[in-house]
C-alpha cells in the first residue's frame, strides 16, 4: 500500500513541475509584466532599469523560474497587475465564499444522484427509469447560466422571494440574510452538478445487476430486494467514494458561471474580472491552483479506491 | 448475437429508432434547425432592420418571437444566431474529432514510447479544468469567431483521443492487421485501410458528443463575454444581451436557451441511439 502511494506520488511530482513550468513560461510570454504596470511613461529609462533589477527581471529565465517556484511553494503567488494586491491574500478571501456555496450544492447533488440513480437502475427499462433517465438527459442539455436566468426571473423578479445579487445585504450580515442570498445559486449549482452524477450511478447500477453474482444469488433463492440491498447497492456506492477526490477542484472552479451571474464574491467573478483586464498573474495563479487540485484530487481518488476496494490490489501488477 | 447480424442493417436502424422516441424528435428538430440556418439568407428575414413601431414587443403574428429593445425582429436574430452557434459547433467538432482521432490512432498503433508521450500530453491537458483552459487561451488570442473555434477544437479532443486509442489497441490485435504487417504493408496504409474503418463507429459517436459539448462551451463563453463578440451574435451572446432586460423582456432570454437545450439534447440523443445501434450490430 505504502509502495503504491509512493509510486503514484513519484508520477504526480513531475506533472506538477511541468504545469508550473508551463504557467511560468506563459507569464513570461505575456505582452506586459509587473514592471510595465508600475512604471509611468515619464520615468527615465535608467529608473525603469533599476526597478527591473530590483525585481530580478534581468536574471536568466531559469533562475527566475526557481525563484518564482520557491515563492509559490511558500504560498506567495505574486501580485495583481491591476490592484497590486497579493493574489494569495485575495484568494484566501474568495475561496471560502466559493466553498460554502459549492460544498452544500455538491453534497445535495450527490445525495439526489445516489437516490434517484439506484431507484432508476433497479427498475431498468420501466417507466420510472425512463422518466429519471429522460430528466437527467434534459438536465445535461440545459445550460446552467440559462437555468440561472429562469430562476432569477421566477424567484427574484416575478415572485420577489429572494435577492438576486450578492452574498449579503449591505449593513446586514446575519445568517438569515446569507441564507436568502444563498438559495438561488445553490439551487442552480445543484441542478448543474446532479445529472452527470446521476447518469454515473444509474449506469453502474444497471451493469452491476447484469453481473454473475446476481444470478448466483437468485439461484440460491435470495429475493431481489435482498440482493439489491446487500450486494448491488454496495458495489455501486463504493466507487462513489473516489468521487470525493475527483470533486476536489470544484472547490475553486466549480461555480465560475453561477457565481458571476449571482454576483457571489467567490473565485468566479475574481477570475473573470482578471480575464477581462488581462491580469495575467491572477489568471495564471488560478490556472496553477486548479490544475494542482485536479492532479492531487486524482491521486486521492486512486488511493481511496485501493483503500475501499480490496480487489483492486490484485491488479497492482498491471498498473 | 448471431441472429442479430443476419437482420438487415436498415431494419436494425429502424428498430433502434423505434426504441428511442427521443431520437425521432432529435432528427426532426435538427433537420428543421439546420435547414433554417442554411436557408436563412434566402428567407425574408433581416436581423438588423428596426421596426420603430414595435420596440420591445412581445411575440405576435408579425414578429413571432417579438422584438428586442431596438425593435429588431427576434425570430430573425435567433435564426441568424443559430447559424453562428451551429457553425462554431460543427467546425470545432470537426477540429476536435480530427485531432482526437489522429492522436488516438497514432498512440494506439505507434511505438509504446510515442504512445506514452502522447498519453502524458493528454493527461496534462486534461488536468486543467476546461473552462480555465479555454478562457486562458481566449485571453492570449484575440476574441472572435475563428479564435473560439480554434480554442474549443484545440482543447476538447482529449476524450476522443482516449476512446480511439483504446479501440485501436484492440483492433491492432486482429489477425488481418497482423497479416498486412507480415506481407509488408506500410504503417500509414495499415492504419488507413484496416484500423480506421473499424474505429470509425467510435469516432462517429465521439463526434456527436463533441458537437454538443462544443455548442455548450461556445454558449458559456459568449454568455460570459469572452466568446462571440458584437456585432456578431450567437445563441449564447443573445442570452448575454437578454440578461440585462430580464425583468422586462423575459422571452428574449427564454427562447435562445430553449433552442440551445433542444439542440444539445438532440445531438446527445442521436449519439446514444447510434452507440446502441452500433454495439448491437457488432
Amino acid at each position: 500500500m505504502a509502495l503504491y502511494i509512493g509510486r503514484r506520488l513519484l508520477q504526480v511530482i513531475p506533472m506538477l513541475l511541468l504545469i508550473s513550468l508551463v504557467v511560468f513560461l506563459m507569464i513570461q510570454a505575456a505582452p506586459y509584466d509587473v514592471v510595465d504596470s508600475i512604471t509611468t511613461p515619464n520615468m527615465s529609462a535608467e529608473t525603469i532599469e533599476i526597478i527591473r533589477q530590483r525585481y530580478g527581471l534581468d536574471d536568466p529565465v531559469l533562475v527566475q523560474y526557481f525563484r518564482w517556484l520557491g515563492n509559490v511553494l511558500q504560498g506567495d503567488l505574486g501580485y495583481s497587475l491591476v490592484s497590486q494586491y497579493s493574489i494569495s491574500a485575495d484568494l484566501a478571501a474568495k475561496i471560502p465564499n466559493t466553498v460554502i456555496l459549492v460544498v452544500p450544492a455538491y453534497l445535495t447533488a450527490l445525495a439526489l444522484a445516489i437516490g434517484l440513480g439506484l431507484w432508476a437502475g433497479a427498475n431498468h427499462g420501466r417507466r420510472i427509469d425512463r422518466f429519471i433517465d429522460g430528466a437527467s438527459a434534459i438536465g445535461l442539455a440545459t445550460p446552467p447560466f440559462w437555468f440561472a436566468l429562469l430562476v432569477i426571473y421566477l424567484f427574484g423578479y416575478y415572485l420577489n422571494w429572494f435577492p438576486i445579487i450578492g452574498m449579503h445585504t449591505v449593513g446586514q450580515d446575519d445568517l438569515i440574510d446569507l441564507l436568502r442570498h444563498f438559495v438561488m445559486p445553490y439551487l442552480v449549482l445543484t441542478v448543474a452538478f446532479a445529472p452527470e452524477l446521476l447518469r454515473y450511478v444509474r449506469s453502474s447500477t444497471v451493469s452491476q445487476l447484469r453481473e454473475d453474482y446476481v444470478l448466483v444469488q437468485r439461484a440460491f433463492g435470495a429475493s431481489r430486494a435482498e440482493i439489491f440491498r446487500n450486494h448491488v447497492s454496495r458495489n455501486v456506492l463504493l466507487p462513489i467514494v473516489t468521487q470525493i477526490g475527483v470533486a476536489l477542484p470544484l472547490l475553486v472552479t466549480g461555480a465560475i458561471i453561477t457565481e458571476t451571474i449571482f454576483g457571489w464574491p467567490g473565485v468566479g467573478p475574481y477570475f473573470l474580472t482578471a480575464t477581462k483586464s488581462l491580469d495575467y498573474p491572477v489568471i495564471l495563479a488560478i490556472l496553477l491552483l486548479s490544475a494542482t487540485l485536479v492532479i492531487v484530487g486524482n491521486l486521492i481518488a486512486d488511493i481511496l479506491y485501493v483503500l475501499v476496494d480490496p480487489r483492486v490490489r490484485l491488479e497492482r501488477s498491471r498498473s | 448475437m448471431s441472429t442479430l447480424t443476419t437482420v438487415p442493417r436498415e431494419r436494425r436502424l429502424r428498430d433502434a429508432l423505434a426504441r428511442a422516441p427521443q431520437a425521432w424528435f432529435a432528427l426532426i428538430f435538427l433537420t428543421v434547425v439546420i435547414l433554417l440556418s442554411l436557408l436563412a439568407p434566402l428567407l425574408p428575414l433581416d436581423p438588423d432592420t428596426t421596426d420603430l413601431d414595435a420596440m420591445s414587443a412581445p411575440p405576435s403574428l408579425e414578429h413571432w418571437f417579438g422584438t428586442d429593445q431596438l425593435g429588431r425582429d427576434y425570430f430573425a436574430r435567433v435564426v441568424f444566431g443559430g447559424r453562428i452557434s451551429l457553425l462554431v459547433g460543427f467546425l470545432a467538432m470537426i477540429a476536435a474529432t480530427a485531432i482526437g482521432a489522429l492522436v488516438g490512432l497514432v498512440a494506439g498503433f505507434a511505438h509504446p514510447r510515442i504512445d506514452n508521450l502522447l498519453m502524458r500530453l493528454v493527461d496534462f491537458l486534461s488536468s486543467i479544468p476546461w473552462m480555465i483552459l479555454v478562457i486562458v487561451a481566449s485571453v492570449f488570442l484575440r476574441p472572435g469567431l475563428v479564435t473560439i473555434i480554434i480554442v474549443i477544437g484545440g482543447f476538447t479532443w482529449m476524450t476522443t483521443a482516449r476512446l480511439v486509442r483504446a479501440e485501436t489497441l484492440s483492433v491492432k490485435e486482429r489477425a488481418y492487421v497482423g497479416y498486412s504487417g507480415y506481407i509488408g504493408e506500410r504503417a500509414p496504409r495499415i492504419v488507413g485501410r484496416h484500423i480506421l474503418p473499424d474505429a470509425l463507429p467510435t469516432i462517429l459517436v465521439a463526434a456527436t458528443t463533441n458537437i454538443s459539448q462544443a455548442m455548450m462551451t461556445e454558449a458559456s463563453l459568449s454568455f460570459l463575454g469572452v466568446g462571440i463578440q458584437q456585432p456578431m451574435a450567437s445563441w449564447g451572446s443573445l442570452l448575454q444581451t437578454a440578461q440585462g432586460s430580464l425583468q422586462q423582456l423575459p422571452h428574449l432570454a427564454l427562447i435562445p436557451g430553449l433552442l440551445i437545450m433542444a439542440t444539445v439534447f438532440s445531438f446527445n440523443a442521436l449519439g446514444n441511439t447510434l452507440r446502441r445501434y452500433l454495439s448491437r450490430g457488432a
